[in-house]
């Protein structure tokens, strides 16, 4: 009911406001869909923002469902660009972007993130330059929740920081033939999943002396005063083992068709690629948006800007990695304490990753980052430099900036099957997430490197075209074919393994006999390839950064000329030019 | 004239087809439609078993694996009907039997003009140019049929078989054998690529569209693995039935004819190789197999698959293939069904004329079996090497000719043969299925009210509960024993379930304990042990009657 009337209350407020009287850099004071960066939202808050934010940008925005998840909750996609001047082609020729977030449900702010994007670039267009240019020339596929349904699992069920990462259908994870009947409990039902323990002499672990809620191990030679006693739960399937068949299991980033490998091979993996139906709608989605040609998918933990491929045996072409490598280069720049990583090797192997599929199966130079890092506790790389710092240093920054809100007291409860146990431990809100006052940021960094990874995706033009009369009818028409981005128009994979078809340049014009085509890497056509079949349309493989490609055609006959350069990752453009122009 | 088993399938797959499949299924067991494919037909399942299949050890039949081989659906009808009258075994073994897993692409059998295909319908770039399906055969001579096209050149690949011209095969330029000729399939280059008929309609290969050793970026392979709603349905299936112990399928993956190896990469662990050699004996004993032809190279393909990741005993045959009676070395003395055509029998002449010793090496018997098979029963499929004026080929000679597509089929009668021989074979195999039995159930009273209860469980079939790899793939039930203590009871040691693991053929067992503290009077206690692959067993004791003093 809360939440309910707060969507109403932000409905309401949307009213036009007066402009303030000073504008802060960043986000602008007076957007006209007011929304706060500092609190995360369920599924129901996630839809009612995206449906405010299509209603108050109709001409930016278009909002639609790809489907229903497993649990009914909608697939939403936003698609964002300037629909103003859609090429005649269709937006779909337009180069596009697509981010995601929060396939794994528990990594809480990588949807948070994803919505601030959609809200960002709604608010700035016409006001910021580059956001403008970015909406008018590219299309923004936006897909929040890629999980929906665990999402209000972590919001509403029981469970830690890490979970649900699996989605929600049954499964017999222990191949008892019972199915999610050994769940953890929250004994004590304060909504958190913490850890049990009892004071015993003869156990081996103590409090930390600083941080007394802390257990650590007591020395070989020290009396210990607890024995832990493993997460909060019992044995309901009484096989004597405790929690080992909850809701879930398996792991939607490791369902997708590039280097699939089943569960015996990669853990997680369900019975096939896109056996998950809420990622066999964004994967028919993508197939039937060849137009893609970046990607991001959001996820926690650790502050890493991932690229592929996540299995080892998988080599990807040097040229390409260069690519990424830029592109990354200055994300690292946007992101203090962030790492930029190949999975297989920086992180651990993966089998059947989304982004990897993007760039195997679909050509696109995709990244996934990971989320958070304790360099943002005291703006230091933490000891030993892992994924969630210390405990200790989680403590201090608890102590120092949480006020002690990040952790469960020790306390006691009744265990069905241990008698009297006290539990107590690090809340499900804290861990992965940045707290309120550091989630805006995060979003905000990691929005500007996925803009800038999008601003570089492959744009061509045609440079320039010259017409040149030679004998009698026949002319001589040369174009220079430009991508002034960081992308190639296609990646050395795709044109190895023909993803999408080639780039093509066209000559076009009303009388005019294309009679051959020469194409050259440089403006002298020193050693030119002759385009034997169909001169008028001639395929070039691919267009890469700052690399002119140089076409001429000779015809007979035709006053004015068209030529066209049409690409399916980076866009279409096309010049005109007038038989005296070229005199 | 022999009724070929084509035709037979012309009657069953057509609109009123389905129907007639309906009407000879429903007389045997449960009908389901599994999916509907793009080309909106019925993926079909046939249950036998009665009310309770589900709950029984179960073996799953897939027909027509290979579309190109419409016949194989019918086998499977075929097996099924035979099955069906087997009451004794249906009472112990579900067989689910989906002879038709990718309708769409066998309905290409009856295609005009007729072109052996093995794929779906969906429009697929084949070679990747961007172009959909723009470049499909033609028939060039308007005989109806999509056959080989050779083209006179000295720079192409092949050149007559010395035993029989009729035949092409590659020549070993490193042996000094010159090419006579490029072999194209029939048509036109559409596209103008220097490729013929390279991306006709469709599309997506069921055998082509499965997880191991995924095809990525090949012909026939889809956008991805299990794109199809055919492929994804009978995977659903196999997945979602945990009572499915073996999988027989027919198709070209034949490792009931050379079985699959141990080894790594792909290989097999030594313990599931052995079993697999013995079923394959087994087979090879009760079909005397002759003439055996090549397996499949099984990447995404079904029967793979479904040893690999759905982990069950996976048995995959051809059924059937040509095979030409003995003599057929002294040939040319015997040679007394010349093809009907006076050019073929032309070619023949020159063949003859070709050095002995040439013929001996070149002899490559399952290449000319084909032709010699048809020679005997199917002469007029052979359509002999005729000249054509072609487009493409200016100034060049070009002839088409060579075997009708789907022309290589066995006769009904050979079909309901196969069924009685394999249904036959099945039936020795899974008498020798893994078979459960709780050896022997120890109590031991260690004092008042506390029991030391032991089970010994046995295997006594000659199959393992599961193969090696099925235990490591984790898609079968884990056998479990359970002890149903009297109610009330402690257990003081041992959980009330626990694992069993895999128990090896012809006596593997396992024994589990358990310590009990009775509370209470109820004196009985049950042991159940089981899984649904394999079946369930229990057995009660009375404690005070069976229990030892100590």
């Amino acid at each position: 009911m809360l939440r309910a009337l707060l969507i109403a209350c932000f409905v309401t407020s949307a009213a036009v406001a007066a402009p303030p009287v000073y504008q802060p850099l960043g986000a602008p004071a007076d957007p006209a869909v007011p929304a706060r960066w500092n609190f995360y939202r369920d599924y129901a808050e996630a839809t009612g923002l995206l449906k405010q934010i299509a209603a108050a940008h109709p001409k930016l925005c278009r909002l639609e469902s790809l489907g229903k998840s497993y649990d009914g909750r909608e697939m939403w996609v936003l698609t964002i660009t300037n629909q103003a001047n859609e090429p005649a082609e269709g937006p779909e020729t337009r180069p596009a972007f697509w981010i995601d977030g929060g396939i794994h449900a528990n990594e809480l702010q990588a949807v948070d993130t994803v919505l601030y994007t959609a809200w960002y670039l709604t608010e700035s267009y016409g006001r910021n330059k580059l956001i403008t240019n970015l909406l008018d020339q590219r299309v923004f596929y936006l897909l929040p929740m890629m999980s929906p349904d665990a999402r209000d699992a972590h919001f509403y069920d029981v469970n830690t920081t890490n979970g649900p990462r699996s989605g929600l259908r049954p499964v017999d994870d222990d191949q008892d033939g019972r199915i999610d009947e050994d769940p953890p409990e929250d004994i004590d039902g304060d909504g958190h999943l913490v850890e049990m323990r009892v004071r015993d002499p003869q156990g081996r672990w103590k409090s930390h002396p600083k941080y007394s809620e802390l257990m650590i191990r007591a020395k070989p030679d020290e009396a210990g005063e607890f024995r832990l006693l493993g997460p909060e739960g019992y044995d309901n399937d009484y096989d004597g083992e405790v929690n080992e068949d909850g809701p879930g299991y398996y792991d939607p980033n490791r369902d997708w068709a590039w280097k699939w490998e089943p569960g015996f091979v990669q853990n997680g993996a369900y019975r096939y690629p896109f056996s998950i139906e809420e990622n066999r709608l964004v994967a028919d989605f993508v197939i039937a948006h060849p137009n893609i040609a970046g990607a991001q998918s959001y996820h926690n933990t650790g502050g890493m800007i991932l690229r592929g491929p996540g299995a080892k045996g998988d080599v990807w072409p040097q040229e390409d990695i260069a690519v990424f490598d830029r592109l990354a280069e200055r994300g690292v720049e946007m992101l203090p304490g962030y790492r930029y990583l190949n999975t297989a090797e920086g992180l651990y192997e993966v089998f059947g990753g989304e982004t990897d599929w993007f760039y195997g199966m679909r050509g696109v130079f995709a990244f996934t980052n990971e989320l958070n890092t304790p360099f943002n506790f005291f703006r230091e790389h933490p000891e030993g430099r892992n994924w969630f710092g210390t405990d200790e240093e989680r403590r201090k920054f608890d102590d120092l900036l949480l006020q002690g809100e990040g952790f469960v007291p020790w306390h006691e409860v009744e265990h069905p099957q241990f008698g009297k146990v006290e539990v107590g431990g690090q809340k499900k809100s804290w861990g992965r997430q940045p707290p309120s006052f550091l989630l805006e940021e995060e979003c905000h960094r990691n929005m500007a490197f996925t803009l800038w990874h999008a601003d570089q995706m492959p744009q061509v033009r045609v440079e320039s075209v010259e017409v040149k009369e030679l004998d009698g009818k026949l002319r001589e028409v040369t174009a220079i074919i430009m991508n002034d981005k960081a992308t190639p128009t296609r990646s050395a994979h795709n044109v190895a393994n023909a993803i999408t078809r080639p780039d093509l340049a066209r000559l076009t014009g009303e009388g005019v006999k294309v009679i051959a085509a020469l194409v050259a890497d440089e403006p002298f056509f020193i050693q030119p390839r002759d385009v034997e079949h169909n001169p008028a349309e001639v395929e070039i493989p691919t267009l890469k950064s700052r690399t002119p490609v140089y076409v001429r055609w000779l015809v007979e006959g035709g006053e004015e000329f068209t030529v066209e350069i049409d690409t399916i990752q980076g866009g279409i453009d096309r010049k005109d030019v007038m038989r005296k122009d070229g005199k | 004239m022999m009724l070929r088993a084509t035709v037979l399938l012309m009657l069953c797959a057509t609109a009123a087809g389905a129907e007639s499949w309906h009407d000879r299924f429903e007389k045997l067991g449960k009908l389901e439609v599994l999916a509907e494919t793009a080309g909106e037909r019925p993926v079909q399942l046939l249950t036998l078993g009665g009310d309770g299949a589900d709950s029984r050890p179960a073996v799953l039949i897939v027909g027509a694996v290979d579309a190109t081989k419409p016949w194989s659906a019918d086998l499977a009808v075929g097996l099924a009907e035979v099955l069906a009258a087997n009451e004794k075994l249906l009472k112990e073994i579900t067989f689910y039997i989906v002879p038709d897993p990718s309708p769409d692409a066998l309905r290409r059998s009856q295609a005009k003009p007729l072109v052996e295909a093995s794929a779906n319908l969906r429009p697929s770039d084949d070679d990747r140019d961007g172009r959909i399906d723009e470049d499909p055969p033609e028939d060039l001579n308007h005989d109806g049929f999509i056959t080989s096209m050779r083209v006179t050149d000295p720079t192409g690949d092949y050149r007559p078989h010395p035993d029989d011209p009729r035949e092409l095969v590659r020549v070993d330029r490193t042996k000094g054998e010159r090419a006579e000729y490029r072999l194209l399939t029939e048509g036109i280059d559409n596209d103008h690529d220097d490729r013929w008929n390279e991306d006709g309609p469709g599309g997506v290969e069921f055998n082509r569209n499965f997880t191991w050793k995924y095809p990525y970026f090949k012909p026939g392979a889809g956008p991805h693995q299990v794109s199809e709603s055919e492929t994804r349905a009978v995977a659903d299936f196999a997945f979602n039935h945990r009572n499915i112990f073996l999988v027989l399928s027919i198709g070209p993956e034949a490792n009931l004819l050379k079985p699959w190896a141990k080894g790594k990469e792909g290989g097999l662990s030594k313990a599931d190789a052995d079993v697999y050699a013995w079923l394959a004996k087994s087979y090879a004993d009760e079909l005397k197999v002759k003439d055996a032809p090549t397996n499949g190279a099984g990447e995404g393909a079904f029967a793979t698959w479904a040893h690999h990741h759905l982990g069950r005993w996976s048995l995959s045959t051809p059924a059937w293939w040509p095979v030409v009676e003995e003599k057929v070395a002294e040939k040319k003395d015997d040679e007394k069904s010349p093809p009907t055509d006076g050019e073929g029998s032309n070619n023949k002449t020159s063949a003859d004329e070709k050095p002995k010793s040439e013929k001996k090496k070149d002899s490559d018997p399952a290449a000319l079996r084909t032709l010699r098979w048809l020679d005997k029963n199917n002469p007029s499929a052979f359509i002999p090497w005729t000249k054509i004026e072609h487009p493409d080929f200016p100034g060049k000679t070009v002839e088409i000719g060579g075997v009708k597509p789907y022309a290589v089929a066995p006769t009904v009668e050979e079909l309901a043969e196969l069924a009685a021989q394999h249904a036959k074979w099945l039936t020795v195999v899974l008498a020798e299925r893994a078979k459960l039995a709780i050896d022997e159930v120890k109590v031991e009273a260690a004092g008042e009210q506390v029991y030391r209860i032991t089970a010994k469980v046995i295997n006594t079939g000659r199959l393992p509960t599961s193969s090696k790899h099925g235990a490591m793939a984790k898609q079968l039930q884990q056998l479990e024993i359970e002890l149903v203590a009297p109610k009330g009871s402690v257990f003081l040691s041992g959980s009330p379930r626990q694992r069993c693991g895999v128990l090896h053929g012809l006596g593997g067992s396992v024994e589990k304990q358990w310590l009990i503290r009775v509370i209470g009077n109820e004196d009985k206690l049950q042991v159940k042990v089981g899984e649904p692959s394999v079946g369930f067993v229990e057995r009660e004791i009375v404690l005070l009657a069976h229990a030892e003093k100590p």
